[in-house]
This record gives structure tokens, sequence and C-alpha cells, in this order.
């Protein structure tokens, strides 16, 4: 098929249309991505500032986003949201770290572990959500152990483990399904690399604090970063756990923003939209915020 | 000591993942369980019944909706998605910082945000609880995903490796072969979701041989890319890839499911190959059996 001929016909015309055969790789990309999530955002903008179409408002206003902004739970369901995901994404780090870490150490059939490692990734969210509930509830399993040992007499005697002030519920499904996600980025580095590294300090003669802080920690760091700000932005915007395992006040601001949007009275959902996009904007200062550290850091060499 | 510690941490992995599991296989068989009782007062099939007999039509075309529906968007996920994470993963360009944040951002801002702001348009688009506005809906979070992943696969990629099997005259089953070769052994690149979401790649069919399959254009676009790292066009790079290609080393990753080597014979029936206008070689035939090695060198 490729002959000697054909080869150098297209070398010659290649240099021509380079800028085309990109624009043709990308273009149907980033064109479907513009029109879904960029019209996403910016017709939600518009119906936040109270333009419903075919409504007849035709003045800008940020009404929506003030009453939000002010409103005297707000303060509540942003604390309570930040919570829920900086909580579950630091537990699960700091597990995923531990675990990613004794598997390489200790040579565990890697095959094995990391087929059931994957398995909580492809269980969604809402079933694990429920069997939490089967499992923690004051009638649940635990608690029936719990009778069972003796410790408690009646299901009103266990401690609120889901719908409860702390989150405890939410956190825990959150934990489960995010430490296999960190732990396989995590190890997918130290497979790579780890191991030589640290048979390098070995023979340097570090100790073990040291080849952790030293060797470990910075290789583990680029992808440890990236996976616990997907997990961060993803436990901050989504709605359902917190739903099925929420307080029914306070709300999370998922939650809050799903109950508004889906309201009765089609007048809250403009203001529904505005927490989703606040939300939004939470994230996305989030993510800048450590990108913008990880650049400081990183200019000023090793960070001690 | 160290046998009873790794099966500790297997067991508490295989137990903790397992855990949730448990009280909805529980549920599901109990027809009483009342509160204290740690085993179901009674057992039954009640709900299972329920499910396949009495709403199992519902279940079955729920089923299939579900199904169809993944598999739709799967498909138009990567048929969009895999070229753009190619042109990301490949080469450089102006305006890639702006490519790279549209990809990101769809991946960081929750999806509640987005789908929100849509639902009101679909509506009046007709789109709205339609299996076209579903599919769309979902494509706002699953295509940024597929070209993220392959971005990580193609920064990972060596495209010198289709122009090879291309220059080689291979087929399309052996060059994708060669290339999910590089991609799948080398894991952590600088987009580590590669190494997590593509699992080691199966290889089914590597019986194919040379010239009995017709080179797919889309997997061995020879002389058609312009690669800014491939340094095409130099004599002596080429010299080296193609003794390289003809050295006849099985790529390391991917394993006949028989665990033999990938190639057992590498076979050529007038090759040509050439520089621009020049042709270096003219209807070379050989072939190299497993385990020998063989190197042609360029001019």
């Amino acid at each position: 098929m490729v002959s000697g001929r054909k080869n150098g016909h297209d070398a010659r015309t290649r240099a021509v249309p380079w800028n085309l055969r990109l624009a043709g790789l990308l273009a149907p990309a980033l064109a479907v991505m513009i029109l879904l999530f960029g019209g996403g955002l910016i017709l939600g903008a518009l119906q936040a500032l109270g333009q419903l179409p075919g409504a007849g408002m035709a003045e800008l206003t940020t009404a929506h986003f003030t009453r939000v902004i002010t409103d005297p739970d707000f303060l509540t369901s942003l604390g309570l949201t930040f919570h829920i995901a900086l909580t579950s994404t630091v537990i699960a780090a700091i597990v995923s770290v531990a675990l990613a870490l004794a598997l390489t150490r200790w040579a565990v059939r890697i095959r094995l572990v990391h087929f059931v490692l994957q398995v909580p990734l492809t269980v969604p969210h809402l079933v694990v959500a429920v069997s939490m509930l089967f499992l923690l509830a004051p009638a649940g399993l635990i608690a029936r152990l719990a009778a069972g040992a003796g410790l408690i007499a009646s299901p009103g005697e266990f401690p609120l483990l889901v719908n409860d002030r702390w989150a405890i519920g939410i956190l825990l499904v959150y934990v489960w399904k995010e430490i296999p996600f960190i732990t396989l980025m995590v190890l997918s580095v130290l497979q790579n690399t780890g191991g030589e590294l640290i048979e390098v300090g070995r023979t340097l003669k570090a100790g073990p604090w040291q080849r952790l802080r030293f060797i470990l920690l910075p290789v583990i760091a680029p992808s440890l970063a990236a996976a616990c700000l997907i997990v961060f932005a993803f436990t901050f915007g989504a709605f359902e756990v917190p739903y099925l395992l929420g307080r029914t006040y306070p709300m999370s601001l998922p939650v809050w923003a799903y109950r508004s949007y889906m309201d009765v009275d089609l007048a809250a959902r403009p203001e529904g939209i505005a927490i989703g996009l606040i939300i939004a904007l939470v994230v996305m200062g989030a993510v800048a915020l450590s990108v913008w550290l990880n650049r400081l850091t990183a200019g000023r060499g090793s960070w001690r | 000591m160290k046998t009873w510690r790794q099966s500790t941490l297997a067991a508490a992995i295989v137990l903790t993942v397992a855990l949730p599991f448990l009280p909805l296989v529980l549920w599901s068989l109990s027809q009483r369980w009342f509160f204290p009782g740690l085993w179901p007062q009674q057992w039954g099939l009640r709900a299972w019944q329920h499910l396949l007999a009495a709403a199992g039509g519902q279940v079955a075309s729920g089923l299939l909706q579900s199904t169809l529906l993944a598999a739709v968007t799967a498909a138009v996920s990567l048929v969009v998605g895999v070229p753009a994470g190619r042109a990301l993963g490949l080469y450089a360009f102006r305006g890639k910082t702006l490519a790279a944040v549209l990809v990101v951002l769809p991946l960081i801002v929750p999806p509640l945000s987005v789908a929100m702001g849509l639902h009101l348009w679909f509506i009046r688009l007709g789109l709205a609880e339609t299996f076209a506005g579903i599919v769309l809906v979902h494509l706002t979070v699953c295509l940024p995903y597929t070209v993220f992943v392959m971005w990580g696969v193609f920064a990972n990629y060596d495209p010198d490796v289709e122009d090879q099997a291309g220059g080689l005259e291979v087929g399309r089953g052996l060059a994708g072969d060669a290339a999910s070769g590089v991609a799948g052994h080398r894991g952590g690149g600088p987009l580590l979701l590669s190494a997590l979401l593509v699992p080691v790649p199966e290889h089914p069919d590597h019986r194919r041989g040379p010239g009995h399959d017709p080179a797919d254009p889309a997997f061995c676009p020879h002389g058609q890319r312009g690669s800014p790292r491939g340094g095409r066009g130099e004599p002596g790079f080429r010299g080296a890839g193609l003794s390289r290609a003809a050295g006849q080393r099985p790529p390391p990753g991917p394993r006949r499911p028989d665990g033999g080597a990938l190639m057992g014979e590498l076979r050529l029936e007038s090759l040509a190959l050439g520089y621009g206008p020049d042709p270096v070689v003219r209807d070379l035939t050989l072939s190299v059996t497993d385990g020998e090695m063989m190197s042609l060198l360029g001019p």
C-alpha cells in the first residue's frame, strides 16, 4: 500500500494542510464541548440573571444571586458542603497513600487486588448510599450486630450515623468510593518509578522517614494532587448522596440547588440555577488556587 | 511473616469492598426481617419474583434503554474524542492551553450546574426526555473524559511505531497491537488517568499476517501527519527507525493469550521505501523468524 512514490508525494504536500488536519482532529470535540458545556453555563447564567425566555423579563437582575447569598442558611450550607468535600477527600487521600505504600512494599498479588479495587469504581454512588443506609441506620445491620452483642437494647440507643449532624454516612460512602480511585492513581506511579528510587535511597542510607518524605511523597505528589482535585470537585458538586443520607436541614449546596430547581414553584428555578453556578465558581476557584499554589512551590524548588 | 501481612491486607481489602453488597443481597432475599434479628426471620424470593415476573417487561425495557444509552454515548464519545485526544497528546500548537482548559473544565465543574442551564433549552428544542437529548447531556461529561484519557495515552505514544508498521506493510491489526503495546506499557504519564482507566490490552487476534489486511488509513496515516516530534524527512532518523522495526523485537507489553510472543515470523514482500522522490529500497523480499535479529541500515 505504501510505496516509496506515494510516501514522497505525501511528504511534499504535508506541510500545507497541517493546521487544517489538526483542526479536523480537534474541532468536533471542542465544538460539542463549547456548545453543550459552555452553552449550558451561559444559558444557566442568563436564567439565573432573570432572563426567562418567553416570560418577557428583559432586564438583567442579580436578585436571585443576592437572595441566595443573603439567605441565613447559605453560610451553613456552604460550610456543610465544604466539610463533606474536604473531609472525605483528606481521609481518602491518607488511607490511599498508606494503602498504596503497603501494597507496593509487601508486593501483594497485584492482579487480584487491582481487580478488587476496580469494583467500587463501577458501582454507582446511589447503590452505595442505599446499602450504607441498610448498614448504618438505627435498625441496620451494624445496629443489629450491636444488639446481638448486648451493647444496645433498642434501635434508639444506636448512634445516629445516617442523616446525622456530621454527615458521617455521606463521608463513608464517598470514602468507600474514592479510596480505590486515588489508590490506583498513586499505585500506577509507584509501580513505574517508586521501587528503584527507594533502592537508591537505601543505598544512600536514607532512613524510612527520609525515604517517605524525600522520595515517595515527591514522586506521588502530582498524581495524588490531581486525584484529590477530581475527588474534591466531584464531592462538592454531587447531590445524590447528600440527598439520600443527609439531614433535611441544613442542606448541602447541591441538594439545595436540586430542590429549588425541582420546586413546584417555577419562580424558584432561577435560584436553583444560581446556586448551581455558585457551586461551579467555588470548584473552579479551588482548582485555580491549587494550580497557583503548585506553580508557586514549583518556582521555589524544593519546599521545606 | 510477610505472607501473613499480605493475606491480611488482601483480605481486608476484599472484605471492605464486599461489605456494602451484603445488606443488599440479604434484603433482596428476605420476606420478614425485624430489628434484633441478624438474619431474616423469613426468607423469600418475592422481591426477585416481582422484579422478573410482574415488573419484568418494565425492567427489561429499562435495561435495554440504559444499555443503548450507554453504548451510543460511549460510541459517540470515542468517535469524537479519540482524534482530539490524539491531537492534544502528540502535537504542540498555539491555543493548546485553551483547548486543555476546555477539556478539563467539564470534568471539574459539577454536571448539575451545566444540566440545569441546558434543561429549559432542551425543552424548547424538543430534546428534553428524548433519547438524543439524554445522550447529549451525558456527552458533556463523557466526551471530556474520553479526550482526557486518550490525551494521556497519546502523550506516551510514539507515532513512529505506526509509521514503521505502515512502512513494513503491516496490516491494521498488528499496527494497532504495536501501538497499544507502547501505550499500555508505559503507564504513568503526565496524565495518570490513562494508566488507571485503560486496562491491560487484550489481544484476541494476532494471526493476521502482513498483507492479509488492507492498511487502515486511520491507523496508518503514513506520510500524512506533520509531527513536530517525529523528525520526518531526515534520512538518518528514518534509517534508524527502519532498522529498529525490522529488528524484530516484539513490543514488551502485549502477549498472546497462549503466552507466546507477539509475532512468530515477519515476512516482507516486495517492500519499497523512499525519501521524497528518491527510492532507497526497491522490491525487497525477506523473512525473519522468531529470535532472529535483523537490521537494515540506511544510506
